[in-house]
């Protein structure tokens, strides 16, 4: 700069105002051409600052602009100047900063719309004032400074919003792709790893921990980032179970929680109820979680919430699955082990019915022809249902068929053969299983029949007057004590006599209102049936039984066998 | 799809990312970080000159380990970004918080600059 008092090139322009015209225009026009050129804001205001300065030959000069803070107090930043050492770059008193720096003109910049700031200069080397025409001049550097800042906020505010447009559609990008890797197959630690890799990197979090609910109660499942809940009260984790939207942790609500780090949970929502809760530190910026992050955040962990709900739901049909199929071997065995017709003998009528409920009970019932003129009648329920049950029906089965194949009417003892039936029967069960079981030997010729009752609801004989005899004789039911003897008893059945063996199935049928059946109902039918033939009184206690309990709600097994002799 | 191939050299070890960083192959990646944080070798250069595709998950990774790494004196630099690539980084502001390179030997300079 040259020193004062030297000779300069502003004295000769005060002698013509149109040299000065001149000169203004052709440095406004070059302002302009800059204007339009760049879009370096800087470039832009450092360059009207060396025109005002080499024109009027100031040393010290500024571009001041101010902006109102949250507390309505204007501060003034420097965004260019020159000569001004050791200058702050944001202040608040202008005039103590203008005196400061011996800023002694102040023009204000404003744009059409609003006040921007000023173009501050300091004393001419001259002394001289500013004449009119160097102040409009001044004014016209400023509008054009003014269009400058205000250029460059537009430019700044459509970088912002390309910015947060870029980072909605990454948001997207990541809600896509997990929903494109997360499968019912995986893992469940291994679904929450890609879940907080999703969005720890896409809100730079550090910390995050999934908490799992389990009976009421939030367990831990998977910690990143050193965050722990080891010390936070359960009433406080458990009040995080009723969320429905994510929240931003309080400090009065959450005082603990807060305390460990951690400032937003977000729910993991399943149809029905919470599966759990993902809790998060705050970002690495220190930036606070907009609502269209809170957003971002509910959408992911949803993703995963359905996902882990998916793959429960895949789980329990695969196990349901499994399950039917063993009962279906379990209704195979039971369907083969009982008879597939009844032994057809003159002068004896017999009918007999096997209704199995659909959990596959363990009923199970025989008709074996032992020579012309004996006949084996037994039937037995089993406890327990599926599988079990119907193993232990074969058991049964395999012995029945084993004693009774080398019958000899002569020889033939039914109370030991039960008794023996009974050890082997005990000796491959477990304590808690068992069987009533009712079997008998019927003569033909003599009509007699020899039985044995271990423990099984007592078959009834209908005399033709209406009479009743129960078939009691017999001993304690199979498979619970070894090594104990069974009394038999015999009956003889006079011609036309009702022969009727029955399970539980019958007498405990439920009606609606959880009424048994009962023996009465039963013998009432009996009595009232007992001139028919045995079909056909078979079928009217069937059909008086299922009109008994409302459709599709057979408890247990029915079972019965009807014999009539001697017609 | 996606591959890592570790080089050691010297203290450092020089992790190449090979191919698309995402959602699945993240977890990969965290195997191959977390199998050098096991060894203490914590001085970790990720180069990506190779990597064609990373999205918030494979970013997410850096997250999970960053603490650690440091914790152990060590740090996680990224050297070799294509535009593309730096451009996520960038949006999603990685650029606070690790360091990033033009050339993996000026991120291996600096792990062996002596520490002011």
């Amino acid at each position: 700069m040259p020193e004062s008092g030297a000779p300069s090139p502003l004295s000769a322009l005060d002698k013509s105002t149109e040299a000065l015209g001149t000169l203004d225009l052709n440095s406004l026009l070059e302002t302009s051409k800059i204007l339009n050129a760049s879009l370096n804001l800087e470039f832009i205001l450092s360059h009207i600052l060396r025109t005002a300065m080499g024109k009027f030959l100031v040393s010290k000069a500024a571009i001041i602009t101010f902006s109102t803070g949250e507390d309505l107090i204007d501060i003034y930043h420097l965004a260019s100047s020159r000569g001004l050492t050791g200058a702050p770059q944001n202040f608040t008193d202008l005039e103590a900063f203008g005196i400061q720096f011996d800023l002694n003109l102040l023009v204000p910049i404003a744009s059409q719309k609003r006040m921007i700031g000023f173009i501050a200069l300091g004393k001419k080397l001259n002394k001289s004032e500013f004449s009119e025409a160097e102040r409009d001049f001044i004014g016209t550097l400023a509008s054009l400074a003014a269009i400058a800042i205000d250029n460059a906020d537009r430019i700044d505010e459509m970088e912002r919003v390309n910015r947060s447009l870029d980072l909605s559609v990454q948001k997207l990008k990541t809600l896509f792709e997990q929903a494109k890797n997360y499968s019912p197959n995986m893992p469940r630690e291994e679904l929450l790893k890609m879940l907080f890799n999703a969005v720890s990197g896409q809100m730079m979090i550090r910390g995050m921990v999934a908490l799992r609910e389990e009976d009421g109660n939030l367990v831990v499942e998977l910690t990143r980032g050193g965050l722990s809940i080891e010390h936070i009260p359960k009433s406080e984790l458990q009040s995080l179970l009723n969320l429905s939207l994510p929240e931003k942790l309080s400090k009065e609500k959450y005082p603990e929680l807060v305390n460990a780090g951690f400032v937003i949970a977000i729910p993991m929502r399943g149809s029905t109820k919470n599966l759990g809760v993902i809790l998060s530190s705050g970002k690495f910026s220190d930036q606070s979680f907009s609502d269209s992050d809170l957003d971002f955040l509910f959408l992911a962990v949803s993703q995963a919430a359905t996902t882990i709900e998916q793959s429960r739901l895949f789980a329990e049909a695969l196990e349901k699955e499994v399950i039917e199929k063993e009962l279906q071997v379990a209704r195979e065995i039971q369907a083969m082990l009982l008879p597939k017709e009844l032994p057809k003998f003159r002068g004896v009528e017999i009918a007999a019915v096997n209704i199995p409920s659909l959990q596959v009970g363990g009923d199970y019932y025989d008709i074996i022809k032992l020579d012309d003129r004996h006949i084996f009648i037994g039937i037995a329920d089993v406890t327990g249902k599926g599988t079990p049950a119907a193993l232990l029906m074969a058991n049964l089965q395999a012995s029945i068929k084993a004693y009774m194949q080398p019958f000899q009417v002569k020889s033939f003892d039914l109370a030991g053969t039960i008794a023996n039936i009974n050890n082997i029967i005990y000796e491959n069960t477990p304590a808690d299983k068992f069987i009533t079981f009712f079997g008998g030997i019927l003569d033909l010729e003599t009509r007699i029949f020899h039985s044995v009752n271990a423990g099984h609801n007592p078959p009834y004989v209908i005399t033709q007057q209406g009479e009743v005899k129960s078939l009691t004789a017999g001993g304690v039911i199979l498979g619970v004590v070894p090594k104990i003897t069974y009394e038999s008893q015999k009956t003889k059945l006079e011609r036309s006599e009702v022969l009727f063996l029955y399970t539980d199935g019958i007498t405990e049928a439920e009606n609606a209102s959880k009424e048994l059946f009962e023996p009465t109902r039963l013998l009432e039918l009996l009595k009232a049936t007992r001139d028919e033939t045995a079909l056909s009184i078979l079928n009217r206690v069937i059909d008086a039984v299922r009109a008994f309990q409302p459709p599709g709600k057979q408890i247990d097994d029915i079972t019965a066998i009807c014999v009539k002799v001697g017609n | 799809m996606f591959s890592t191939l570790v080089r050691e050299l010297g203290k450092t070890s020089a992790i190449d990312l090979i191919g698309e960083l995402d959602a699945h192959t993240s977890v990969q990646l965290e195997r191959t970080i977390q199998e050098q944080i096991e060894k203490k070798r914590v001085h970790i250069i990720i180069n990506c000159a190779k990597l064609s595709y990373i999205s918030s998950a494979g970013l997410g990774v850096f997250m999970a380990f960053i603490d650690d790494v440091r914790a152990e004196g060590g740090d996680i630099k990224f050297s070799n970004m294509s535009d593309k690539i730096f451009q996520v980084f960038d949006l999603l502001g990685f650029p606070l918080l690790y360091e990033i390179f033009k050339e993996e030997q000026e991120a291996v300079e600096k792990f062996n600059a002596p520490t002011p």
